[in-house]
């Protein structure tokens, strides 16, 4: 059974007055372990139908299935309780809460809706933060950290609820070489160690390099590479 | 750390991200309770004061000597000390009268008040206002005085009021006269709380004492009157009485007085004391609302990042909106609380002041009251910052989080 | 931004330092009152507060000099007990009776705002303190 299901998903914009799609019939299919990627140029429709997918945004027709369940006609609590449950999110861009040290923007997700079953959670996060070598930093601030670090506390705070899949939005945008083979080292350990689920949309040649399937967003539509 | 308690800490960590912006609000809610609860404690308490006036001034009518009567409001409600007498004949004048079957006024007990200042000698022997009373007659000191010794006042024997410092037992001197304190008065929230009381022999003696170490002559003759206090019959007005009572005692230096006067006169002036509190009430709780939710709508635009990365995490639009309002909810409350307890503070320290400034009879509310006001100041606080907060908190869940996240 | 709120917090404290210390001055060296004795040798009432207040002067004056839990609360209780005993008449402690005298007329309005001047302070301390973070 499919863990991530999209069906037909089309999505409409309007832009000064006309419809234009965003998305066009995109279908994709991701299995338990997948790691897929999808590239395209920016304003082709892969940030939006990202956003589908996590339940964000909701499209103009089509359907999305996740862990056999339909998000379609879900109230905004259920969509953010299986956010919070099922997906483990990475949002373009430097998306932490500076107010907060680092292992607590990591365990911000435990705590929106915290679970007496859970273990740990604090123990968890420190170990999520020895593998990606960034304990040091556990009472740092955000605004103390480079890029680099941040982005991986950030993949560290998409790993902290054990999600079914992690979907990731430009993980490596602004990053330099170095840390975008470090990033992308850490996806692939997850996903081959752990098997981690994974689906990210990135246009950075070098991030493309990892991954198991690849598909192209070109205006809208979702077509797959090999 | 964060905890369970995920909206405090973040709302706590978030007040301290705009401690200026949070100071505005503090301060305007401290503002608005502060003033809250010492308006109404204010007013309550002028209600309650010109209440007990109302209940313990028994007289319909007062006779005092001609030239008094616009100092009779600042004796009975500040106890200013002072001493005046009527002409002599001052009773006789008003038996003639009340036997005068041409002259129907009604009047239906007759009891005379001798004042007496003490002397500002020495360092401790502030003036106070004596007032000797007649025991036969007296209508109107008397139930309150029996009800605070439960006997007749012996001679030597002295009744203080609230505000007169010596306990029951103690010995005070007046004019070299050593007097026994034989009971204290309640408070009334008028003079006769600063006021000593005593029967018509121990206040001549004193006079007599008095007249001694002044070497001045203070009354013509036994009898001292100061003023007489008249109680009509049912059925017989006030007004009227005392008019008539005028065009016939004025020769003779008498003054008649109707006491509704000081009632009215007090009521009128809590009245206008009571709106310009609530306006200004009014006007700081607009203030404070303004500037609340006009602070939280600025801070939801700058915060737009912040929302969008917890909607990504998976808050909820009800959670988003709970943690805006507990974050007004612990600044309100905050502010709400200062403000409360230093109008509390204030009320106490400066109540002497107030009531010598207002010249009003004033009763501060009993505690179980007192605290009802303060509870009810601080929640309508907190409420007019919640509410003030409302808007942001709604339009903070309700934004899409696709556009939301574009902001971090 | 925390940093500007914790150099104003110091000026407050140095504030509340220097009134405390004027508050402690006020009865008996700025505005002396109570000098002479009651025909029977003994104190005025106005004397016990005079001394309740030098008191809290000190007092006030040594807590500004250290940092203790609260702190801002001691110090506007202390502020608030110098002014509400002595004007009320609370325990033996009072005000002479005559308005005319030092005590009622000079010395006390005096203190009194001194003493409004440190529980201001002191209530702007405690909304500071919420407002800035523990973060290092």
């Amino acid at each position: 059974m499919a863990l991530l299901k999209l069906n037909n998903i089309s999505k409409e914009y309007e832009r000064g007055g006309k419809k234009f799609p965003a998305v066009n019939n995109a279908s994709l299919e991701i299995n338990q372990g997948d790691y897929v990627n999808i590239t395209g140029r920016s304003g082709s429709g892969k940030s939006t139908l990202l956003n589908i997918a996590a339940g964000m945004l909701s499209p103009s027709s089509g359907s999305v299935e996740l862990d056999g369940e339909l998000l379609n006609f879900k109230s905004d609590k259920e969509l953010s309780l299986m956010r919070n449950n099922k997906i483990g999110f990475i949002p373009q861009g430097l998306a932490a809460l500076n107010y907060l040290s680092v292992l607590e923007n990591i365990l911000l997700p435990f705590y929106l809706y915290p679970d007496k079953n859970f273990g740990d959670a604090d123990g968890y996060a420190r170990i999520l933060l020895e593998k990606f070598n960034i304990e040091k930093l556990a009472d740092a601030y955000p605004n103390e950290l480079s890029g680099g670090e941040l982005r991986r506390v950030i993949i560290a705070r998409a790993l902290i609820n054990r999600p079914k899949i992690i979907i990731a939005d430009e993980p490596t945008a602004d990053l330099d070489l170095e840390n975008i083979n470090n990033i992308m080292q850490i996806f692939t350990k997850l996903n081959e160690q752990d098997g981690t689920t994974l689906l990210i949309v990135s246009h950075d040649q070098e991030a493309l390099a990892y991954g198991k399937k690849l598909f192209i967003m070109s205006e809208g539509v979702l077509s797959l590479k090999n | 750390m964060l905890n369970k308690n995920l909206n405090l800490n973040l709302a706590l960590k978030n007040i301290r991200m705009r401690p200026q912006r949070n100071f505005c609000i503090i301060l305007s809610l401290l503002i608005f309770a502060f003033l809250l609860f010492a308006g109404s404690v204010l007013l309550t308490g002028l209600s309650n004061g010109s209440q007990s006036m109302a209940d313990r001034l028994g007289a319909d009518i007062m006779l005092v000597p001609s030239g008094y009567d616009p100092h009779i409001d600042s004796i009975l409600l500040s106890g200013k000390p002072s001493t005046f007498y009527l002409p002599e004949d001052a009773l006789n004048k008003l038996n003639e009268i009340n036997s005068n079957p041409d002259i129907d006024i009604g009047i239906g007990a007759v009891s005379p008040q001798t004042f007496l200042a003490t002397l500002n000698a020495s360092c401790c022997s502030y003036p106070v206002q004596l007032i000797g009373i007649d025991y036969n007659s007296d209508f109107i000191v008397k139930p309150w005085l029996e009800s605070a010794i439960h006997r007749e006042l012996n001679d030597g024997e002295i009744i203080t009021g609230y505000h007169v410092s010596g306990q029951p037992g103690e010995i005070l001197k007046f004019f070299n006269k050593d007097l026994l304190i034989a009971g204290r008065l309640e408070q009334t929230g008028m003079g006769f709380d600063s006021a000593i009381f005593m029967n018509k022999n121990t206040i001549a003696v004193l006079a007599k004492e008095a007249e001694r170490i002044t070497g001045r002559k203070i009354s013509n003759k036994s009898g001292m009157t100061s003023v007489i206090m008249l109680k009509l019959k049912p059925g017989y007005d006030s007004v009227v009485s005392a008019g008539e009572l005028n065009r016939q005692l004025n020769k003779h230096g008498i003054y008649a007085l109707f006491s509704k006067k000081f009632v009215n006169k007090i009521s009128d002036s809590l009245s206008i004391i009571s709106s310009i509190i609530k306006f200004i009430l009014i006007i700081v709780w607009l203030f404070a609302v303004i500037i609340i939710a006009l602070l939280f709508t600025l801070s939801l635009s700058e915060r737009k990042g912040e929302m969008g990365i917890l909607r990504v995490l998976g808050a909820s639009r009800n959670k988003l909106t709970s943690l805006i309002l507990t974050e007004s909810l612990l600044t309100s409350f905050y502010g709400a609380i200062l403000g409360a307890i230093l109008a509390a503070a204030a009320v106490f320290a400066l109540r002497p002041y107030i009531i010598n400034s207002l010249k009003m009879p004033f009763l501060l509310p009993d505690i179980f009251n007192l605290i009802l006001l303060f509870i009810s100041a601080i929640l309508i606080s907190v409420l007019t910052g919640a509410a003030a907060s409302g808007y942001a908190a709604f339009k903070a869940g309700r934004d899409d989080i696709y556009n939301a996240a574009k902001n971090f | 931004m925390h940093s500007k709120i914790k150099i104003f917090a110091r000026f407050l404290n140095f504030l509340i330092l220097i009134s405390g210390v004027t508050l402690a001055l006020t009865p008996f060296i700025l505005f002396p009152v109570c000098e002479g004795l009651r025909l029977d040798g003994s104190r005025m009432i106005c004397f016990n507060s005079a001394i309740l207040i030098t008191a809290s002067g000190v007092l006030i004056a040594l807590s500004a000099l250290i940092n203790f839990k609260f702190k801002n609360i001691f110090i506007a209780l202390i502020a608030l007990a110098s002014f509400i005993i002595p004007v009320n008449n609370f325990l033996s402690f009072g005000l002479c009776g005559s308005l005319e005298h030092e005590c009622q007329a000079v010395m006390m309005p005096k203190a009194g705002m001194l003493i409004a001047l440190i529980i201001l302070i002191s209530f702007i301390n405690l909304i500071l303190n919420f407002l800035s973070s523990e973060r290092r």
